[in-house]
């Protein structure tokens, strides 16, 4: 019997983009259990050369399999539906709806129509996908494929076991919220600021810290024109983009995770953040709500006064924080490579490629 | 005496615990905020506006416009140069070629030291000028929508100019 042969293909591929990581570690599943995989990409970074291969190295026969990561739109599409479409399987990541650039970035604003366009052409060509969350699957099924099945992206956590953790210079007697996440108008980070103001009302010493790549200019201008008006701007810390070491020590700083974010196609943050122990406090927004999927503490109105209070509730309560911390840890495990990869050959194998 | 306020909690919290319910945090919530410290602090967060990213996607006609600053941004990414030395016959010369060889590197180094410079400061430039680009786009893009909008407006009065607009 001849070897069983999948591979995957991404867009880009970056050491530090969390479609590429995925992708490289359902490559080592596959591999380990003796099936033929490499990862093919369109364009590949320096620091990835040696992992991803150029696609147009992709070979034409002898493939059972071609597993197709599809966020932004993609001029690979028509091809792939083209050429390969009795053995593609898409895993859908998400687009942001494309409204959320339109101010300020109309390029990418026309990517994202465009990958939520291809999605549905993608499901008039192939009946079944993957989504990493159930909400994502919700969006295929709008699109029109027949059958769905979720397989979570993993949270490697040897990743970050292995750090020295190097944390902010912040030094307060109040409370620290954390936000992680490029700035980008669906991530609310003005709305952050405006919880700050809130905050600082009842703890005057309350400090944000906002780690994430200044992404749009434009909006990261607007956020700091915010933090100006309200005169809190000595109270908002925005370090830019971290390694992960420096991930690692603002998530162990922090006091809470608040997330008032409008769109998230998964959330990182969230699963980062209740391996840290961190409390989470999030909106209930797309993913957010499968994420956490109960654990947290999670809320449906940007009421910022009670917002507020909330928080400063939960900061002085110690033992409610123990009690939430703990739920999110027994969440977090759903996460875990073990299970995960129980999922992934389970879906792989209800898909014929098992 | 402590004010018992209504709605002050609005969040719609969801959590699970054994010891503390939502009503409880929601109560706890109601009994510190005072009305008007409520409305006052919502009042002052709130007045500032949110950030304009509202033009619709559908209206996005600007293909082209979407292509440019794409690759612009691309472009951006790739400003600094690299040392290019071609190979030359001099460098064959022993000793003095070697010697020539790092005389040669150093000055094109030097020189790239300071090209490099004087282009970090075009980018910044160039990268602020793609941003206006951008932010002119949507708002040219908007006020096309508008422009549309009423057009319709327009048509339906003068189909119908007795009745209401």
């Amino acid at each position: 019997m001849s070897q069983q042969v999948i591979h995957q293909l991404i867009n880009g591929a970056s050491s530090r983009d969390a479609i590429t990581q995925n992708a490289l570690l359902w490559q080592r599943w596959l591999q380990d259990a003796g099936v033929e995989s490499e990862l093919f990409a369109l364009s590949i970074t320096d620091d990835c050369q040696d992992k991803v291969r150029p696609w147009h190295r992709y070979p034409a026969k002898g493939v059972d399999g071609l597993l197709y990561h599809h966020s932004l739109g993609s001029s690979v599409v028509p091809e792939l539906i083209n050429q390969h479409a009795d053995i593609l399987v898409p895993v859908y990541h998400n687009v942001t709806p494309p409204h959320w650039f339109a101010g300020s970035q109309p390029d990418l604003a026309q990517r994202a129509a465009n990958g939520i366009e291809q999605l549905n052409v993608l499901a008039q060509a192939v009946p079944a996908g993957i989504g990493v969350s159930e909400f994502n699957c919700a969006d295929m099924r709008r699109a029109g494929f027949k059958r769905t099945e979720v397989i979570p992206i993993t949270f490697d956590a040897q990743t970050y076991s292995k750090l020295i953790p190097i944390p902010p210079k912040i030094k307060t007697d109040g409370p620290i919220l954390l936000f992680t996440g490029r700035f980008a108008p669906h991530k609310c980070q003005e709305d952050l600021v405006r919880l700050l103001y809130a905050c600082r009302q009842f703890e005057p010493n309350t400090q944000l810290l906002l780690i994430g790549a200044h992404w749009s200019a434009g909006y990261t201008d607007w956020v700091r024109y915010v933090a100006e008006a309200l005169g809190v701007a000595d109270g908002v810390h925005a370090p830019g983009g971290v390694s992960f070491e420096e991930l690692a020590g603002a998530y162990q700083a922090a006091d809470v995770y608040v997330s008032l974010s409008e769109h998230e196609g998964f959330g990182m943050p969230l699963i980062e953040s209740m391996f840290f122990e961190l409390p989470v406090l999030a909106y209930r927004s797309s993913a957010v709500t499968d994420t956490l999927g109960g654990a947290g503490i999670t809320f449906g109105e940007k009421n910022f006064a009670a917002l507020a209070q909330l928080i400063i509730a939960l900061w002085q309560d110690k033992r409610w924080q123990q009690r939430i911390v703990a739920g999110q840890s027994a969440r977090v495990q759903d996460f875990m490579e073990e299970r995960v990869k129980a999922k992934f050959w389970q879906v792989l194998g209800q898909l014929g490629l098992g | 005496m402590t004010e018992k306020n209504e709605d002050n909690s609005g969040l719609g919290i969801e959590f699970k615990d054994e010891a503390l319910s939502a009503a409880d945090i929601e109560t706890k919530i109601e009994t510190a905020l005072t009305n008007d410290r409520h409305h006052e602090i919502n009042n002052t967060v709130n007045a500032i506006p949110k950030f304009v990213n509202q033009a619709s996607a559908d209206h996005l006609s600007s293909t082209a416009v979407g292509h440019h600053l794409q690759a612009a941004r691309r472009a951006l990414a790739q400003a600094e140069t690299a040392p290019n030395l071609a190979n030359s016959p001099a460098l064959s010369v022993p000793i003095l070629g070697k010697l020539w060889g790092r005389i040669r590197e150093q000055m094109h180094e030097l020189v790239l030291f300071y090209v490099n410079r004087s282009g970090a400061t075009t980018s910044r430039v160039d990268a602020q000028l793609i941003e206006a680009v951008t932010a002119l786009t949507a708002l040219v893009e908007a006020q096309q929508a508008e422009l549309e909008a009423l057009k319709d407006k327009h048509k339906k009065i003068d189909n119908n100019p007795e009745g209401p607009a």
